[in-house]
């Protein structure tokens, strides 16, 4: 560290920065060495492709390089402020009252080289899966600013030994983990793997292999799986005061930290699957906590109970009893009529499917293909319809809507179902929509337009009275005019 | 909203006409039954598209007040928007061409949880709209001071 001046510290990223980002380079060039190795010429003339590649690949490096060298950062007592004086000069000044949550990350490379990756994001929905400070550091250092800035951030002495030394709110096994892999990403994407899968098991059966379904398969459902199990082994979460932080991952380590004040809402997730197995799991939307993953995590796979109780513990003033309050049976009405519309219209696309595709079948094509053709159109006509007409009897049983003190509740979903508990402070805009036969029986759906971690998103309610969802909006002015809104508590 | 729907209307019209004429051309195994269907689908755009407008234009509701901004609009779904001023980050006005045409413009108003807009307005409305909507929220950052 190097102070410019009484009460700053500066800092620029730890060499190892320019190695991690030229981890894909590196593995071109490579690449493009082991094709001329293996080729027996290493002339660098007479061949375009491979000069533009190493030209670009020496670029790349050039601007990696100049990057680090040219980016400094500068934290004093009520800010950041970050310097890049490459091409252009860009000064950004952060207060830490706008920063939302710490972020810290430790990859393979930061094992390696014992370094820590910290990322500080801001409270905003502009640029919020991408975070405004990326800072990495040897993991002494990375500690005593991590310290430093939670503290002006959360607003109270933050010790990392007192974090390390607090107990787990909720105990994730090695079973819960693997389980969470398997059956807590959303039916639809399970569907289309496992449909992938079937089409290549048929196909191989029939003495052909499909690449395109097993390379769907695998990135639907193997891919995430493995991440899933390497980004949650290890999980912790804990409260201390009014910061939660959530630890976890096997080979890279993630830990962030927030206030609860920023929490904007919970999700109690339980895609079909783990619904059976009286499973669900928690996610907050908290701005400025995403990566490229998804919705930041609470709980994976859990007893529904367990994770109840552990949202109320962690986010008390946005859980509360519930009395289930339903879909007004009058909804089933303009439920079904629209099921049974597209229905039709699946219906309709399969009749036209069978009888365009059916009339570019050559002659003398094997008779199996088009058994299966036809077997899979005829199966498309029975299971769509009926998908969809089921959806639309567990969406009528499932989705409720109910108001509480400080926040309000949206079930929604037919197979995989979501309780979502939001804030009336911070939503942004609403809208209560109805279509003409909703229209008829005094119905609408409610679109609830939050800020989010991914930047903003919209949460839209069953079907109910028009009437009783316009009280949400009212609720929101109401708490705006008479003040139990303030803004300078989730600052 | 005419215009701009004359204008789907002609480019859609040019490509079925063109798709009737050369089906047997282009798809010669096939059942000429087809196109009749992508007639129909057209014949269904049509009337939305002229029929449309005028929906829209009776149905269009708005109001400002000093601490929020609804808005009520549709042709088939209906919808009532509700934006608080205390919510709104940002108002612009914006004209396009067809709109300039036609002395429009609409007011697009942008909170952290998304945007919506005042549509097809005369521009010195609009303009006033804009104006006053800025006014209270400089007033509430004022009173926050």
């Amino acid at each position: 560290m190097h102070p410019d001046s009484p009460g700053e510290m500066v800092f620029k990223n730890h060499f190892t920065y320019i190695l991690q980002n030229l981890l894909v380079a590196l593995i071109m060039l490579g690449f493009i060495a082991l094709v001329w190795w293996s080729s027996g010429t290493f002339e660098l003339t007479g061949n375009f492709l491979q000069m533009f590649l190493v030209l670009f690949i020496a670029g790349y490096v050039f601007v990696v390089v100049r990057i680090w060298y040219c980016t400094t950062f500068v934290f004093d007592e009520s800010e950041v402020e970050v310097t890049k004086n490459t091409l252009f000069r860009r000064v950004t000044n952060i207060q830490y009252t706008k920063l939302a949550s710490v972020n810290v990350r430790r990859t393979i490379f930061n094992h390696i080289f014992g370094t820590t990756t910290l990322l500080f994001n801001v409270n905003s929905s502009v640029n919020s899966t991408v975070a405004e400070v990326n800072l990495t550091l040897k993991t002494k250092e990375a500690d005593r600013l991590r310290e430093f800035v939670s503290s002006r951030i959360l607003q109270r002495e933050m010790v990392l030994e007192e974090e390390k030394n607090t107990d787990t709110l909720v105990e994730i096994s090695n079973t819960d983990v693997i389980l969470h892999g398997l059956f807590g990403q959303p039916t639809a994407a399970s569907i289309v793997g496992l449909l992938s899968l079937g089409y290549s098991i048929i196909t191989f059966v029939l003495g052909t292999i499909a690449i395109a379904p097993i390379i769907i398969f695998i990135f639907s459902i193997v891919v995430p799986w493995i991440r899933t199990i390497l980004r949650y082994y290890n999980y912790r979460i804990y409260r201390v005061g009014d910061t939660i932080t959530v630890e976890s991952g096997l080979i890279s380590n993630y830990r962030s930290s927030f206030n609860t004040k920023k929490v904007n809402s919970v999700r109690i997730r339980q895609p079909l699957i783990a619904r059976a197995m009286h499973k669900s799991l928690l996610e907050a939307e908290v701005v400025g906590l995403a990566d490229t993953e998804s919705m930041p995590l609470l709980c994976p796979l859990k007893d529904h109970g367990t994770v109840y109780k552990l949202a109320q513990q962690l986010v008390p003033d946005l859980m509360f009893d519930t009395s289930g309050k339903r879909q007004p049976r009058r909804s089933l009405v303009p439920t079904m009529l629209g099921k049974i519309f597209w229905s039709g219209v699946a219906l309709t696309i399969c009749a036209a499917s069978y009888v365009v595709i059916g009339s570019y079948i050559p002659e003398g094509t094997d008779r199996i293909y088009i058994d299966i053709f036809r077997y899979s159109i005829l199966a498309a006509a029975v299971a769509v319809p009926l998908f969809l007409l089921f959806q639309g009897i567990l969406s009528y049983r499932g989705r409720e809507f109910e108001m509480g003190n400080e926040t309000f509740l949206f079930i929604t979903g037919a197979y995989d179902r979501h309780h979502e508990y939001i804030r009336y402070d911070k939503v942004q805009m609403t809208s209560v929509a109805s279509g003409p036969i909703q229209r008829r029986y005094g119905l609408g759906r409610c679109t609830v337009n939050l800020m989010a971690s991914r930047g903003t998103a919209s949460i839209v309610s069953g079907i109910f009275d028009r009437d009783e969802l316009e009280k949400v909006s009212s609720e929101v002015m109401t708490r705006i005019k008479d003040g139990r809104y303030d803004y300078r508590r989730y600052q | 909203m005419y215009l701009a729907n004359m204008i789907k209307v002609a480019i859609a019209t040019a490509i079925v006409l063109w798709l009737f004429i050369n089906w047997t051309v282009l798809f010669p195994d096939s059942d000429s039954r087809v196109r009749y269907v992508a007639v129909a689908v057209y014949a269904i755009f049509l009337i939305y598209w002229l029929v449309g407008p005028e929906v829209f234009y009776r149905r269009y509701r708005y109001r400002i007040d000093d601490d929020k901004a609804e808005i009520r609009r549709g042709i088939i779904v209906i919808t009532h928007s509700l934006v608080p001023i205390e919510r709104i980050h940002q108002v612009q006005v914006d004209k396009g061409p067809i709109n300039r045409l036609f002395g429009l413009a609409n007011v697009v108003i942008t909170t952290a949880g998304g945007v919506t807009a005042l549509e097809l307005l005369d521009e010195d409305t609009a303009e006033s709209i804009a104006s006053k909507l800025n006014e209270c929220v400089v007033k509430l950052l004022k009173d926050r001071d």
